[in-house]
């Protein structure tokens, strides 16, 4: 089975146009930083490639299973004599449409999901692989729009619609690769796996976006099951914990007189250790409630200084023993803002541990709260390390970290990632403002109740419930 | 924090992680309150239905009864029952099963959001019939 539209250009062209896109894009993966586990996949198809194209006949054999076996200095080759292939384009354009079953198989045997998308970013084209990836038939596939055939997620806030819209901003040629990308499909199943696209402007025959597609459903399955399996395990944390910070309370509130210096320097140590291990605890039974889409968040009118003070007030035992000290410069009679107050402390909590942890010195940690655009914005500035420019994009991914120094640091790479979800279910913005080795701002906004009272008072307990996508879809970020 | 007053009122746990209800009935006795202790779900529910409490904090997961089902006799045999009665829990109940709760309780705690000190802040506040300033009261 092959499908294809055929209503605007002759076949052989949009094949043609295909095998070199393919094999260009392959090529980018191969001499790029795509990871190893590719070459093989990437060897079969274009063993399969360099055969059918240097071939006079139509008659395909399977790859040399030796080829599947090649060593780096023989995928180098063969990336490098199909680069030269491809790129003289005489040798593809000099078939014709007799040749239409050759450039057929050729697209239907890659054992890759491929799509091409249009200008319009229709489904101009996509091989069996990607029909039976999907599991849709053909009719439900081709020419229609690609986010109504493929509903997907992203772990990152550049999503392939935003790679788009930037390419056709910007450039005429780019190729990207995305990670983890989700497949949601009916059932509540969903495949997961690496996406390569390559773009390009000036192809005559409208078609845009090439999509390769590698499957790595099962491998990133696992990874979700462990953090499933750490977040079980977690909660048994939770009662010895809450256990602990409550007898060291009794500590402060009945012995603090008592204590000399040094012991009083010890049981905030203590203190302070303890309440970051309930943040560390909360913070992987968070991630895991947003991969599930179980994080639920109660949207109340709150008066913000009422709740950043309190928040930062516990935080201050944190800075104070890690010599630092929190100030404040927060605006007088900032509006009333609507907020989840349970999981705003979680973000607040987050950045000030951020900021104290990538502080190696003394430095002050300022934040800020102010009103800006029919917003409350609140910032956390440190004099830290700083962040580099080239990972800046980043931060706000899972299991990312800056400093992978984990002698001097710790922290799961879930904080920021977790509170980017907070923040947007919230209704508002995060952001970073970092320069290497001078220190980092980072703020979110909040929506102002005012903005959101009518709503909030339409529901039955005054509150609006509002879910953390942590998966941002392309749907939710662009169409609501 | 000092040691305050008797002040009268008179609270029921019903908890049996032991070391929970001893720092909760530690710092309530501190804060001037008069502090019983219940193991199981059936003591609990026998204690409670002599109306002398002023507030039952309430633990879902303990052994015997569980504690919605001492939430639910009490609020069905006992229709005028005096006491507010707070849940406290470590369990994240699904939506649906949280709502049916917090429709029969005055009030849901989870018990890793709040210190025997914060408890003692809510619980002031409860008690003097205000709207927690500071709860995690839904």
């Amino acid at each position: 089975m092959w499908v294809l539209a055929t209503d605007f250009l002759p076949a052989s062209i949009l094949y043609s146009v295909l095998v070199t896109a393919i094999i260009t894009l392959l090529i980018a993966i191969l001499f790029g930083s795509i990871i190893a586990d590719y070459a093989l996949q990437a060897t079969d198809f274009l063993a399969k490639a360099i055969l059918l194209v240097t071939r006079e006949e139509n008659q395909i054999e399977a790859p040399d299973a030796k080829l599947l076996g090649a060593s780096k200095e023989f995928l180098s080759e063969l990336a490098k004599s199909i680069y030269e292939l491809a790129s003289t384009s005489d040798n593809l354009s000099k078939h014709d449409n007799s040749e239409l079953p050759f450039y057929r198989f050729l697209a239907n045997s890659i054992p890759l999901p491929v799509i091409v998308l249009n200008k319009d970013r229709q489904i101009s084209f996509a091989n069996e692989s990607a029909l039976n990836y999907i599991g849709l038939p053909a009719s439900e596939v081709i020419n229609q729009a690609f986010y109504d055939a493929m509903n997907l997620s992203f772990v990152s806030s550049l999503t392939l619609e935003s790679w788009l819209d930037d390419c056709v901003k910007n450039v005429a040629l780019k190729n990207e690769i995305w990670e983890r990308v989700r497949l949601n499909l009916p059932n509540n199943t969903r495949k997961q796996f690496d996406l390569a696209a390559h773009y390009s402007n000036n192809d005559p025959n409208g078609l845009e976006t090439i999509l390769v597609l590698y499957d790595r459903t099962n491998i990133y399955e696992r990874d979700d099951h462990d953090l499933t399996f750490v977040a079980l395990a977690v909660h048994e944390l939770r009662t010895p914990l809450t256990i602990m910070r409550g007898y060291i309370e009794v500590f402060e509130d009945e012995i603090e007189q008592e204590l000399n210096n040094e012991q009083l320097a010890f049981m905030y140590n203590m203190s302070a250790s303890a309440q970051q291990l309930t943040s560390f605890v909360s913070n992987i039974l968070n991630v895991s409630r947003v991969e599930e889409n179980a994080l639920l968040l109660h949207l109340k009118e709150e008066k913000w200084q009422d709740i950043l003070i309190p928040s930062c007030k516990d935080m201050e035992l944190r800075a104070r023993v890690h010599n630092k000290k929190l100030v404040y410069d927060i605006a007088e009679n900032l509006p009333a803002v609507a907020v989840d107050k349970v999981s705003i402390y979680e973000v607040l909590s987050n950045l000030i541990d951020n900021a104290i942890k990538y502080t190696h010195t003394d430095e002050d940690i300022l934040i800020r709260a102010y009103e800006k655009d029919g917003m409350v914005e609140t910032t956390v500035t440190d004099k830290g390390v700083g962040i580099p420019e080239s990972l800046l994009g980043h931060v706000f991914d899972k299991f990312y970290r800056a400093h992978q120094n984990k002698n001097s640091t710790g922290g799961t790479g879930l904080g920021l990632y977790l509170s980017r979800a907070i923040i947007i279910a919230n209704g508002g913005t995060i952001w970073v403002d970092s320069k290497e080795g001078k220190g980092s701002t980072f703020g979110f906004s909040l929506p102002l109740f005012s903005s959101v009272a009518d709503q909030i008072k339409s529901e039955d307990n005054g509150s609006i419930v509002r879910g953390a996508h942590g998966w941002i879809k392309n749907h939710s970020l662009y169409r609501e | 924090m000092d040691k305050q007053k008797p002040n009268g009122k008179k609270i029921l746990c019903i908890e049996d992680e032991h070391f929970i209800s001893e720092l909760y009935a530690r710092a309530l006795r501190r804060a001037g309150y008069d502090v019983t202790t219940m193991l199981s779900g059936e003591d609990g529910l026998r204690a409670a239905e002599s109306d002398e409490y002023d507030i039952i904090l309430l633990d879902l997961m303990i052994p015997g009864i569980t504690g919605f089902e001492v939430l639910r006799r009490l609020r069905q045999e006992t229709p005028n029952l005096r006491a507010k009665i707070i849940i406290t829990t470590n369990l994240e109940q699904e939506d649906e099963s949280r709502a049916e709760i917090e429709k029969m309780a005055d009030g849901y705690l989870i018990k890793a959001e709040f210190t025997p000190r914060q408890l003692v802040q809510i619980i002031n506040d409860i008690a003097e019939d205000k709207q927690p300033s500071d709860s995690y009261l839904e």
